[in-house]
């Protein structure tokens, strides 16, 4: 069921009627079975996938969970008679046996989860559908990469007794499906998000109305700015749009995945916290960044949090780690202090590339990300010499020029998604310096790519408005609590447009290419 | 306080709603000018009743009957709910709803449209799902409606929910806006009836000239779903004690294959009814195919729909015994009406053409 | 907040505006089939007397190389504008939807054994002919040939153990 769908939009309310109407006790289970219904409406071969992964993991962190109480109730027992040196290697034995469990579900997960991205690439999904194996074509199960980050970050969270085990295994599994998360993200935390959910949750007119606001403002962004401006980026990736064209391309991409991704994020936490419930931010207004790491930390906020903790962090305080840097501050210097933190990034972004997609272009998307961290890391040196010398930060419209170069830099990084054949990139990338072919601009070319100049327009006002919020929002914090001060036929009144706006504009039902969002096909 | 916010909420939610109504009816093309086939299903329900007749059925009944001509001749009151490219299970859907209605004492069924057996098998999906508005979109709610909806959504309405695009026509005419014009404004709420009792006259003549020809069919058996349907009419029509008439209307184009007509015949003679092939009474009838179609033999036009009517009422009289009501004053003085506006509507099409 | 009513009274008047400017042709009336591309290189032809004869070819061209036809019949759509044309010339006829101002052939079959398909079959050979030029693949097990290639396909209909009829059309969906 797309988040799109007329069926979605009726499912959630009833499920949000249902919701405040049944004993609070029951809100969970009742979470649980929506989740499930989801699941299984996008097809019931898809339920073994999302049943293993909650079966393993709730199988593994309770015999981690069960080995760490035995252990601790061993030491509390025989805290005199053992010797400090006893302690700690009966303590190192436990843990090995956790990790033996921890290993066995990481590898059990990961490995249906590359199997199943595997088949999207030939000659596997050739080999896959001509032969005996052909139910494993049956595309990638619904939010699968999102649900699996998640229960593994889960299960390395209890190996690391960072959280508890969760006992019972109705709520284990509602905090692996929880249904508005399921299909895109945010990956959440267990920590963070379990205690949410098995909550009861009193009527809160104000979250309702929040996040009601906050889904149509996600409707808006996917409906009528990312779905009209997809007709275009798909024109515009045949092999004859270079030079500007292809520039063109970069910025239309940047908006149409901006919308599409933020739009579908928007829609998942309004529904989530019309539930009553607070997932984390995935995005803080990524384009207004200075700075490739700021991006970073502002775009898709939970799956480089996700890689932080569990990719970056473990490979950095891994043995031959620790062994690289003391060398490396040996023979170094200060560059030596570096190099183990940009090994442990190159194999961050190596991992978040081919997470987006096995293919090449995948892993050459997160090497270049990676390759530009580490040279701005490398030159911060010489900019503070540049600053230090010529003042320009404090100049107004430099700031601007530090978000107008990021924004360039960071599309023609992202672009990359677009071009499985490599080489294709990269000679689209050199159009950029051998072809100035500005004349596309006015010779017709801009209203062959799919769109009329309606569609323009809607595109404009639709950017403006977008940009208009966010810099309210960058400058006086959440719009919705701003309106939610004013008088409230005033509130109503903008609410109704806005509606009406997505209704009018919307790209959707029959005449429409059903796209799907982006992100659902990660 | 509480009381005044949620007095707000609800005013507000109020006025959205009826905006929302309003938004909706002026995006709903209107059908009062071009294509005014569409309006064709809506205006059955100011003429419901009282007809002895009803005609169910694709344009070879809406565009070849006139109703009035069959009330003048012989005194029987009859209706057409017909509409463009109408499939079997609309027909049949249509068809139930009328039985809500009226039980007429005739049902007369265009059987063409045995030879669509699924919304797929109609060619071109654009034109279906236009058609498919035509036809379901004029119908008032019943869950005959929402029967013929789900049996008549093509693939593409299938994987839009397309359903609930019917319910809110909204959601399928959101993008009309850019393309509304006077008449939307000028019919927003009063639509003017288009038909006289479903017959869309035309009065052009565009004479028959060379013979329309399509080439031979692999296999001329009609599909399961056109029988599964057809059998249920007959059920229908049965258990409300109604008189099922087959009609193949005497419409040149498309081609009506011998073999299609040889299983009609079977067909009634395998469950009693009785089915007219006009095609084969066309001397009889008395069709000038140089004046009496305004299509080159694809319809009849005013003149040729007048003589197939007088032809056809014959029939219903002497066949299916249908009464002339001709000495009721009542019923005289509603017809009477109609007559009026039909010779009104004939005389303005002739000045026009 | 001030702002925001602004700029949502700019956004109506823009879009206002481009609803008076631009005038739109995908109301229902206009609709055309989808039926690929005109001019799509691939399509199945056929050859007579030094001209192609394709699906999706431009029918001013074969009007242009043939000449008038014999027989020339226009079909109406039920409340859709535009009209298909049926040109029936002595051995074949062709059919056409219109696209723009153009008419693009839509479908054609033979009426006699004086025309051939490019793999050399015609009306009356017998299905071992048949099955040289095209293979078995395509046989429906009783009567025809059927192949199909992107939107087109080609018909072959067999009576008593000869070509009766062979057809190609685009297939619309």
């Amino acid at each position: 069921m797309q988040i799109t769908s007329f069926g979605f939009l009726l499912f959630a309310a009833v499920l949000l009627v249902a919701y405040y109407l049944i004993p609070k006790k029951g809100q969970w289970i009742l979470l649980l079975a929506a989740s499930y219904c989801f699941y299984l409406w996008a097809g019931i071969e898809y339920l073994g996938f999302i049943l293993l992964t909650t079966v393993s993991t709730y199988a593994a962190t309770m015999a981690m969970a069960a080995n760490q109480e035995k252990q601790a109730k061993y030491l509390a027992e025989n805290k005199q008679t053992l010797s400090r040196e006893e302690r700690k290697a009966y303590k190192a034995k436990g843990k090995r046996v956790n990790r033996v469990y921890l290993i066995a579900c990481l590898v059990l997960n990961f490995g249906i989860l590359a199997v199943c991205k595997a088949l999207l690439i030939e000659p596997f999904k050739a080999a896959a559908s001509a032969g005996t194996f052909s139910f494993l074509s049956l595309g990638l199960p619904l939010g699968i990469s999102f649900y699996m980050f998640q229960s593994m970050g889960y299960a390395v969270d209890v190996y690391r007794q960072t959280c508890a085990a969760e006992k019972n295994p109705l709520k284990l599994a509602l905090f692996v499906s929880f249904f508005p998360q399921l299909i895109q993200g945010p990956i959440s935390k267990f920590g963070q998000l379990a205690p949410q959910l098995y909550s009861p949750k009193k009527f809160d007119g104000k979250q309702l109305s929040f996040g009601l606001q906050r889904m149509l403002w996600g409707y808006f962004k996917k409906l009528v700015i990312a779905d009209r401006i997809a007709a275009a980026v798909i024109t515009l990736r045949g092999p004859e749009h270079t030079g500007v064209s292809f520039f063109i391309l970069t910025v239309f991409y940047a908006v149409q995945i901006y919308g599409d991704f933020t739009g579908g994020i928007d829609v998942t936490v309004g529904l989530a916290q019309a539930l009553g419930i607070k997932l984390p931010e995935n995005f803080i207004r990524p384009y207004f960044s200075k700075n490739i790491a700021e991006y970073w930390r502002r775009w898709h906020i939970s799956l480089g949090e996700w890689m932080k903790d569990y990719i970056f962090y473990p490979i950095s305080v891994s043995q031959p780690m620790l062994k690289l840097s003391k060398a490396a501050r040996k023979n170094l210097g200060a560059f030596g202090k570096r190099l183990p933190v940009y090994v442990a990034s190159i194999a961050t972004w190596f991992v978040t590339g081919i997470w987006h997609g096995l293919t090449p272009n995948f892993v050459l998307w997160g090497m270049l990300n990676c390759f530009f961290i580490v040279l701005s890391e490398e030159c911060s040196g010489l900019y503070e010499k540049f600053h230090g010398r010529f003042h320009l930060k404090e100049k107004k419209w430099y700031g601007g020029f530090e978000i107008a170069r990021m924004f360039i830099l960071m599309n023609l990084i992202r672009i990359v998604d677009l071009f499985p054949n490599v080489g294709d990139y990269f000679s689209r990338i050199g159009s950029l310096f051998t072809k100035f072919n500005f004349h596309v601009l006015w010779d017709g070319t801009m209203m062959k790519l799919g769109l009329t100049a309606l569609d323009y327009i809607i595109l404009a006002g639709g950017i403006v408005l977008m940009f208009t919020i966010s810099l309210i929002q960058e400058k006086k914090g959440s719009i919705r609590e701003l309106l939610w001060q004013k008088n409230p036929v005033v509130r109503y009144a903008l609410i109704f447009a806005l509606l009406v706006i997505v209704l009018l504009m919307g790209n959707y039902g029959v005449g429409y290419n059903a796209s799907a969002f982006i992100y659902n096909a990660f | 306080m509480k009381k005044k916010s949620i007095f707000t909420l609800c005013a507000c939610l109020a006025v959205c709603l009826a905006l929302l109504w309003l938004l909706q009816a002026l995006l709903m093309p209107k059908y009062m000018g071009s294509v005014k086939e569409g309006a064709l299903i809506g205006e059955y329900y100011d003429n419901a009743g009282n007809n002895d007749v009803v005609f169910i059925g694709d344009c070879e009944v809406y565009e070849n009957f006139s109703p009035i001509t069959m009330w003048e001749e012989y005194g029987i009151t009859s209706i057409i709910r017909g509409s463009p490219q109408q499939l079997i299970w609309q027909s049949y859907y249509l068809m139930e709803e009328t039985f809500q209605y009226e039980t007429p004492k005739v049902m007369v069924f265009n059987v063409l449209s045995m030879k669509y057996d699924t919304p797929q098998s109609t060619g071109d999906q654009t034109q279906r799902e236009a058609y498919n508005r035509m036809t379901l979109d004029g119908m008032r709610w019943s869950g005959s409606k929402w029967n013929s909806i789900q049996a008549s959504m093509t693939e593409e309405e299938k994987q839009w929910q397309g359903q609930w695009s019917y319910l809110f026509p909204l959601l399928r005419y959101h993008d009309r806006w850019s393309q509304l014009t006077g008449e939307d404004f000028q019919y927003l709420f009063k639509k003017d009836q288009v038909s006289d009792n479903g017959y869309l006259m035309q009065t052009g003549v565009k004479p028959f000239e060379d013979e329309h020809i399509q080439p031979p069919l692999v296999d001329y058996t009609f599909g399961e779903n056109s029988y599964y349907y057809l059998d249920k009419m007959v059920e229908l029509c049965k258990q409300h004690g109604t008189q099922l008439v087959l009609i193949k209307a005497p419409s040149l184009y498309p081609v009506w294959w011998d073999e299609w007509d040889q299983q009609m015949v079977e067909y009634a003679e395998k469950h009693g009814l009785l089915y007219v092939n006009l095609l084969e009474k066309q001397e009889e009838i008395g069709i000038d195919w140089s004046q009496d179609t305004y299509d080159a033999g694809l319809h009849l036009n005013v003149y040729g729909a007048e003589k197939l009517a007088s032809y056809f009422g014959k029939i219903l009289v002497e066949e299916c015994g249908v009464a002339d009501h001709r000495g009721d004053a009542e019923i005289s003085t509603v017809w009477a009406e109609k007559v009026k506006t039909y010779y009104q509507r004939k005389e303005a099409l002739q000045a026009q053409s | 907040m001030k702002r925001l009513i602004a700029f949502f009274g700019i956004l109506c008047m823009v879009v206002g505006f481009a609803a008076c400017s631009t005038p739109q042709t995908t109301d229902i009336k206009g609709t055309t089939p989808n039926v690929g591309n005109p001019g799509d290189p691939n399509a199945y032809y056929f050859n007579y007397k030094g001209t192609d004869i394709r699906l999706n070819g431009d029918m001013e061209v074969v009007l242009n190389a043939l000449g008038e036809p014999k027989n020339y019949t226009e079909e109406t759509s039920c409340a859709f504008e535009g009209l298909d044309k049926t040109y029936t010339y002595d051995s074949f006829v062709i059919q056409t939807y219109p696209k723009g101002e153009k008419d693009y052939v839509y479908a054609f079959w033979f009426l006699d054994d004086l025309v051939k398909t490019p793999e050399g079959v015609k009306i009356g050979d017998t299905q071992a002919a048949v099955e040289a030029a095209y293979g078995a693949e395509g046989y429906n097990g009783r009567n025809a040939y059927i192949l199909k290639k992107d939107t087109y396909s080609m018909t072959i209909i067999q009576n008593d153990g000869a070509v009766s009829s062979i057809q190609y059309t685009i297939t619309i969906g």
